[in-house]
Formats: structure tokens, sequence, C-alpha cells
């Protein structure tokens, strides 16, 4: 059940969208994906479930560095998020299974006038299994309001890798597109499986209550990549000796790293200007982890990404 | 009146900066963000201590609150869930570290002071591990058992949020006490709307994104250029 009933924040978005009403089919996607070892010991693809808007075909075998992981993209026929949009996905990765999710193509958030667009997820990571999640960024257009709530149930021998680009808008639109939007709310929440919470990270962007480009928040930026890494203490504490936070004032890039609460894992931190190197720096960060955790890096992103 | 008067010298007791809980050795990673070139003026030292007091709010603020009509209402396992979760939602290391040692600073202090079998409670479950022992917690508990208002109380943490700021600041920067106290005056104009903001926040509606701090922490944390705890 995708219900945002609780946000606060989302309460002055509540009015029914004059075009297609919330929950119509078409803007009520669903995913559900299964991971798991098969009799032969090769991790695979054994549960799809997915309703429009939302598609994954079937996993691929294309990583070069690891071609027993099934590696598989998240596509939205319906284009941009729009008014009164509804999605859930969630993905297990049973035990000793591991694999790579990412999206075909950025998250556009469509400008709304009525209501918002929201999006739950639940990922389960069982024993000993790994799951790397690399989405394209989310690029929200002028007048948005998302909304996303990802919990993430993760057993103490397992490790996932979860990612989110955001855009401040349509940089490059016209004269330039940044916080016009109208709210943004993100909430991240781990847990062992038996229930125990782990921690919680949850933000609020909204750039007509408080301006993002105060020093501090978001000052020249335009780009914030956050990484949460849930993995045993012996891998995060190998994983953080080998990650050295920076601020490059020429380059414009700023990273940081530091310990989730509870022995969780690691949060990893990016501000840049633009997608591109945003990106590439989440990406070799996923290659530290998977080397600790597999033994194996992260081959160069394909060209036409 | 003699209540109120009594209720605002205990308030001014236990916001001064010279109330021993270690609040000098904390600097919410100002060092950093002046080594980095990020703030190096009154205007810029503004906004940095501006930032800090927004995300202070809408985490520690609502913390603070719950933890006080907790304490009012003598529920003692609503102060632990507080207490936890302002871990949880406290993403630097250095953060929860600071929280925890100017938390477990005030109770004793306040034990010392006067006697109260609640915070003798607290403080065993801090010693043997059930209760992290956070500072907003123990603001919380100390304002209730001390009689003082719930807006006494958010006016406290807001005052030595943005002040704690300040007097690093005036310890690492060029920057004047005439500035320093000029940014407070105007800072403490927000701190009533923070208030009517928060105070009918429950646990999940806490937030923060101040990226720009969390990575000047998390340089902090792995620098080695230390003057200050946090």
């Amino acid at each position: 059940m995708v219900d945002f009933s609780k946000a606060k924040e989302m309460a002055p978005f509540l009015e029914e969208p004059k075009a297609m009403y919330v929950g119509a089919p078409g803007k009520s996607g669903y995913l559900y994906l299964g991971f798991e070892l098969d009799n032969t010991g090769k991790s695979i693809l054994r549960d799809l479930d997915r309703r429009a808007p939302l598609i994954v075909q079937q996993e691929l075998y294309f990583d070069e560095e690891m071609p027993e992981m099934p590696c598989v993209y998240i596509l939205s026929s319906g284009g941009p998020n729009v008014d009164g949009d509804r999605y859930e996905q969630n993905i297990t990765v049973r035990e000793d299974a591991f694999a790579f999710v990412s999206t075909g193509a950025a998250t556009k958030l469509a400008s709304m006038n009525y209501n918002y667009s929201g999006l739950k997820q639940h990922f389960i990571l069982e024993d000993n299994s790994y799951l790397e999640f690399l989405p394209e960024p989310i690029i929200p257009h002028r007048k948005t309001r998302f909304i996303s709530e990802t919990k993430l149930t993760v057993a103490e021998t397992a490790t996932v890798f979860y990612s989110e680009i955001f855009m401040s808008g349509r940089k490059h639109h016209n004269d330039g597109e940044t916080f016009e939007f109208d709210v943004i709310s993100v909430c991240t929440n781990g847990e062992r499986p038996n229930g125990d919470r782990l921690y919680r990270e949850k933000f609020i962007i909204r750039p007509q209550n408080q301006n993002p480009r105060i020093l501090g928040i978001m000052d020249q930026y335009d780009v914030f990549g956050n990484v949460i890494v849930m993995t045993p203490p012996e891998h995060a504490e190998k994983i953080y000796e080998q990650i050295q936070p920076y601020i490059d004032n020429d380059k414009k890039i700023a990273v940081g790293i530091t310990h989730l609460p509870n022995n969780a894992g690691l949060l990893f931190k990016v501000l840049g200007m633009e997608p591109g190197p945003v990106k590439t720096i989440i990406r070799e960060f996923c290659s530290t982890v998977r080397q600790v955790v597999k033994g194996k890096p992260v081959p160069k992103e394909f060209s036409w990404r | 009146m003699a209540t109120d008067i009594l209720s605002l010298m205990r308030l001014i007791q236990f916001t001064d900066s010279a109330f021993p809980v270690g609040t000098f050795s904390f600097s919410n990673g100002l060092e950093t963000a002046i080594h980095e070139k990020i703030v190096y003026n009154a205007a810029t030292l503004e906004e940095y201590a501006q930032s800090i007091s927004l995300q202070a709010a809408f985490s520690d603020g609502i913390i603070a609150i719950h933890a006080y009509r907790a304490a009012l209402e003598n529920n003692y396992d609503e102060i632990i869930e507080a207490d936890h979760r302002l871990i949880e939602f406290k993403m630097n290391n250095e953060t929860r570290v600071m929280q925890k040692r100017m938390g477990k600073k005030m109770v004793e202090m306040s034990i010392k002071i006067f006697d109260n079998p609640l915070l003798k409670k607290w403080l065993e479950d801090i010693n043997n591990g059930t209760s992290p022992g956070t500072f907003p917690v123990a603001q919380g508990l100390i304002f209730a058992i001390g009689g003082m208002s719930e807006k006494e109380l958010f006016c406290s943490h807001q005052y030595g949020v943005i002040n704690m700021i300040l007097g690093a600041a005036v310890r690492t920067m060029r920057v004047s006490h005439y500035d320093t106290q000029q940014i407070l005056f105007r800072l403490s104009e927000q701190t009533q709307a923070y208030y009517d903001d928060v105070k009918d926040l429950s646990y999940e509606d806490m937030n923060s994104f101040v990226p720009q701090i969390d990575i000047i922490s998390s340089l902090h944390e792995k620098g080695t250029m230390r003057m200050f705890m946090n």
C-alpha cells in the first residue's frame, strides 16, 4: 500500500488531479524482483512481478568483472513521474545471491499542479547476499512534488549499496531551472530482519521555505549524491580506511564518508556541479565496496550511459 | 512571580556556556570549514550557524521536547525511546559522540546539584548501555524536573547550538565579539518560528538536510587537523 498520509510535508498537495485520478491504471506502478541462487549455484532473477508503468524485462549478465551477476534495468513506460503517480518497488535478494539494479534513464519529475508523486521501496537482503543499486539521477522540474520512503531490511552478513543522485532541477533548461520545485522529501531507514531499528535518514527540501543555496546546505553545488552501504563492520572498516573525504574548490566537488549508527555500515555523500562527475565518484566508491566484499572491481561504465 | 524568577534563574544557569558540559570542546566542524575557506568572515559564519541551528531544531529540538513531555508524564520508557531515536537519526559519527559526551556530563553535573531519582535511574541506564545518554534528552529531563517551561527548553537548546559555534569562532577565525553578538541577536529572531514548526512533530518527522556540513564533519572525522572534538 503506497500511503503517505502521515507525511505532513505533503499535506498541502492532496487535491485530486484533474486528469487521471490518484492510483488510476498506469499511474500506480508496482515492481517485485526476487533474486536467488538456482540449483547450480547461479544467481538468477527468480521472481518478477510488475505493473505499468514500471517495466523490467529480464536479467542480463553484462558485467565484465562479475559475469556471474544478474543485472537488471528498471524502466518506466510513462516517461516522467506525473501528478498523482504512486510507485512501489520491492527487491529481495535471498541467501548467498547477488545482483545489480539500475534504471534505464534519469527519473524526471514533471511539474505538478494538484497532487504529488510518491515512491515506496522495500529491499530485503538475506544472509550473505549482495546488492548494488545504482539508479540514474532524479531530475525535479519546476513546481514538482516528490516523496520517497525506502526501507532496507538487511541481515548482519549481507551487503547493500544503495545510491541516489538528486539534481537541483533542469539546470540547462532555458535560462536554468534550479531549486524551483515545491518539495522533495526522502526517507531511508535501515533495520535487521528481526525488526531492530538501526538508523533513519530523512531530508525535506522546500526551497520556498528555506533557501538551499546557503552555506552548509547546497551552497553553490547543483547535484547531491547520497549512498548508504549496509555491510558487516569488518567490511565497513576496510572500506572506510580506503576512502579519503575531500573538498576540491577548483573542480567544485566535495566527498564525505562516515559510519552509520548502530554499526549498520557507512554513509557516503557527494556534492558536485554536474551529474557526470558525481556518478563517476559513486561508481568508483561502489568499486571499492565490491572489491572489499566480492574481491572484484566494478567495470568502467558503458560509454552511452 | 517568584516562581517565574526562579525558573528564569534556572534557565540562565543551565544554558550558560559556563555550565560545564564541555560545549567549548566542540565546534560542529567549524575549524574544518575555516580551513577549507568555506567560512572566512562574519557573513559566512552566520550562514554556517544558521544551517546548524536549522537542522538542530528539526532533530535535537524535537527530541528535547519529547523527552521533556515524557519526563512530566513520568513516562520512563518514552525517555529511553527518545534517546534511541536521536542516535538512530544522527548520521555523523562525531555528532553522536558529541551528543553522548555532553548528555552524560549534563546529567552527572545536575545530579551533583540536585538529587533526583529519575536522573539517577537514567544515569545508571546510560552507564549500563541501555540508553545512549544524548544531550537533548538530558536537557529535556532537567528542564522538566527543574520546573522550566517547554519554550524555555527550546530557547536553551537553540541558544546552546548557536553559541557553541560562535564561541568556537572567536577562538579560531578573524571575527570580533561585536560580529558574533550581532549574529546571535539576528539568529535568535528565528527561534519562535522554529518552535512553532517543530512543537507538534513526531519522531518520524525529524529531518535534516545539510550535505555540505555533513561532508565538512567527515573531513574533520578523518582529518589530522583538530582543535575541537567535533
